[in-house]
């Protein structure tokens, strides 16, 4: 798997959540990376556990959720083991996460154009002068006319928001943006928008992303390659052309085939019959079984592994041959 | 008047809030500024068939529905609804109209009370339009309407809290309280913007089943085109408080007349057209409270012309029941 140089290493982790008396596995033996300059997404229904790797990587973790096992590795450091003090200087300069709620995520009484200032005053001990000359630098960059800086969040659209906390994000020109849910309370022109500026601020800035939603058509757009997780695992990963068009897991085949489309005939969409598992009571054996046309005991015994089926592309299901093809 | 097959006719709808300005300005009354919610907006309902409004926030979606509820005061322009205006009513109407027109609304989390029971909360309705009924033929109903929203048997269901039941299930029990009194127009805002890819489908198809089976009329309220397209007959599209573009779901899906139903077709992210070229319309809807003048869309629009800015098109019919306001077409 380490064909290119990756950023980003996150291996075996584990995060559980303790809830009243009972834990919930959000995270189960999840491993991939991100290459440098890749964009790599993160896709699944509710409660799969994708926003939780996020706050796992970034060590931003709620009271009750703690990593209960595996590694993240960042340019050669493992950011488990570094104590807080230590990993909060890779925030923003070589790490940084863009949020959902844009609205909650900015300070109501502050200016945009301070709160980034902020960052860069505190994170990179730049001056003044250079910290709002770079501001007006950024808002170019993402769009709003620079002489908005001065002005506070709630003059702003929704959509100018996201774009303040993108240009937060990429303000001390950090390796790897990760971007939770960025496009979700947006109408779609807006998303549109913002995608587009997600694109044009990869290919310039040769940033590498780890894309997290739950809209498998936006992921397909700026990803190059996409996990799809299910119940706290991974269970499909690859090359985003190939596991949209030759997807291997029966989950992943039924979930795409759950999607609308624009251009095809067909008059009926179909759901996954079911529901996912409760993290509380994962079943043994693959998580999926439950809802699963193809199962069989050995299914409900035994974990799958990843295998390799295409080029790059993995999946964990029994019901890949050892040849590969299904 | 309403016209033959129509169950619902709207004309020339609107709703004005009045601006809260800032708090010096209250006496001064002659600088008074109106939110433009809903702004002349005229449709039919026919019997039977499934309308969805279709439009992104701020359109004035909601607030149309919201009228049809009575769930809002100072809508003008008429409403007919089974012979009769009921744009204004009194409580005594208002309580016949709620057991003929019932809603969904998005969020199946916040819209039930979690102290109460799948049986409390769908029998609620019953209690306050059919106080006749005993305590057994009330069970009798609410078993009735959850089964036919596929949650059976009832009785695993009736004594079950919220917070027992998954999304999916939820937003049934909500539709089951909805379809409890046997209306004959359901609303449905966003039933299915706050669920998963799959309990999406599986809700919509769940909605698509009911109509099979009884006489229901659906008014769905999106923002989703490309779900949009397997469960509506037909497809008006809001913009800034207006209808710019309304016909059979296929045709304007296929060939969108108005420039905007165009500009918002092609952004709708779906996997068949992920790799295509989208072309995205610059800024955003403006405030409804300062509506352009012209046509509303004209700042926006790639193929404004100078009448564009000076007139409001009128809606106007084109070939094959679709009507479109745009001066261009």
């Amino acid at each position: 798997m380490n064909r290119q140089l990756s950023l980003l290493k996150v291996k075996n982790l584990s995060v559980q959540f303790r809830l009243g008396d009972e834990y919930a596995t959000a995270l189960r033996d999840v491993s991939f990376d991100v290459h440098a300059g890749e964009t790599l997404g993160l896709a699944g229904e509710s409660g799969c556990g994708k926003s939780t790797a996020a706050l796992a990587i970034m060590n931003l973790l709620p009271e009750n959720g703690q990593i209960a096992g595996g590694d993240v590795w960042f340019q050669g450091k493992n950011l488990t083991q570094l104590p807080l003090k230590e990993l909060r200087k890779y925030w923003w300069k070589d790490l940084s996460i863009v949020f959902q709620g844009a609205l909650n995520s900015l300070n109501p009484v502050k200016t945009v154009g301070a709160q980034i200032a902020e960052a860069m005053i505190v994170r990179n001990g730049m001056d003044k002068m250079q910290a709002w000359d770079r501001v007006k630098d950024l808002f170019r960059q993402i769009g709003i006319r620079p002489e908005r800086i001065s002005e506070y969040p709630h003059e702003f659209s929704g959509g100018m928001r996201q774009r303040v906390m993108i240009a937060m994000a990429i303000c001390l020109n950090p390796k790897l943006v990760i971007a939770d849910e960025c496009t979700t309370a947006l109408d779609v022109m807006i998303q549109t928008q913002i995608m587009n500026l997600l694109k044009e601020l990869k290919s310039s800035l040769e940033l590498s992303m780890l894309f997290i939603n739950h809209d498998l058509a936006l992921i397909a757009e700026i990803c190059d390659r996409v996990a799809i997780m299910y119940a706290g695992r991974i269970v499909e990963i690859g090359p985003v052309r190939s596991v949209f068009f030759e997807p291997i897991h029966p989950y992943v085949k039924q979930l795409l085939n759950a999607l609308p489309r624009m251009e095809d005939s067909i008059s009926r969409l179909h759901a996954i019959p079911g529901t996912p598992p409760r993290l509380q009571e994962i079943p043994e054996g693959c998580p999926f079984l439950p809802r699963c046309h193809q199962g069989d005991r050995r299914c409900g015994l035994e974990v799958p592994l990843m295998a390799e089926v295409y080029p790059d592309h993995w999946a964990n299901c029994h019901k890949i041959n050892p040849t590969g093809r299904k | 008047m309403q016209k033959e097959g129509s169950i619902v006719r709207v004309q020339n709808l609107n709703v004005w809030f009045r601006a809260r300005t800032r708090f010096f300005d209250f006496w001064r009354s002659a600088s008074r500024t109106f939110i433009k919610a809903v702004d002349g907006v005229s449709f039919d309902l026919n019997k039977g068939e499934t309308l969805a409004l279709v439009g992104e926030s701020g359109s004035g979606k909601t607030t149309v529905a919201r009228a049809l509820m009575q769930l809002i005061r100072g809508a003008e322009g008429n409403i007919w609804f089974d012979g009769r205006n009921i744009v204004r009513t009194n409580r005594a109407e208002r309580l016949r109209l709620r057991t003929q027109i019932q809603m969904i609304f998005q969020d199946p989390f916040d819209a039930m009370n979690p102290r109460e029971t799948v049986l409390k909360i769908v029998a609620e309705p019953l209690n306050i339009h059919r106080k006749d009924l005993d305590a057994k033929r009330r069970v009798a109903l609410v078993s009735k309407a959850l089964r036919s929203v596929g949650l059976s048997p009832p009785e695993d269901f009736l004594n079950r809290y919220p917070h027992e039941l998954s999304g999916g299930q939820r937003q049934r029990v909500l539709i089951a309280g909805a379809l409890v009194l046997d209306p004959i127009l359901l609303i449905a805002d966003e039933p299915v913007s706050m669920l998963d890819a799959s309990l999406k489908v599986e809700i919509l198809n769940l909605l698509v089943e009911l109509k099979r089976k009884r006489p229901l009329t659906y008014l769905l309220i999106t923002h989703d085109l490309a779900l949009t397209r397997y469960v509506a007959d037909r497809i008006a599209i809001m913009y800034l408080g207006r209808i710019l573009e309304i016909g059979p779901s296929q045709s304007v899906l296929a060939s969108p007349l108005h420039p905007y139903t165009q500009a918002l077709i092609n952004v709708v992210p779906t996997l068949d057209r992920v790799w295509q070229q989208k072309q995205v319309l610059a800024g955003e809807i403006p405030h409804p409270s300062n509506i352009p003048l012209g046509c509303r869309f004209h700042p926006r629009c790639p193929e404004a012309t100078g009448l564009c800015s000076k007139s409001q098109p009128a809606m106007k019919e084109t070939e094959g029941q679709r009507l479109v306001a745009c001066h261009l077409r």
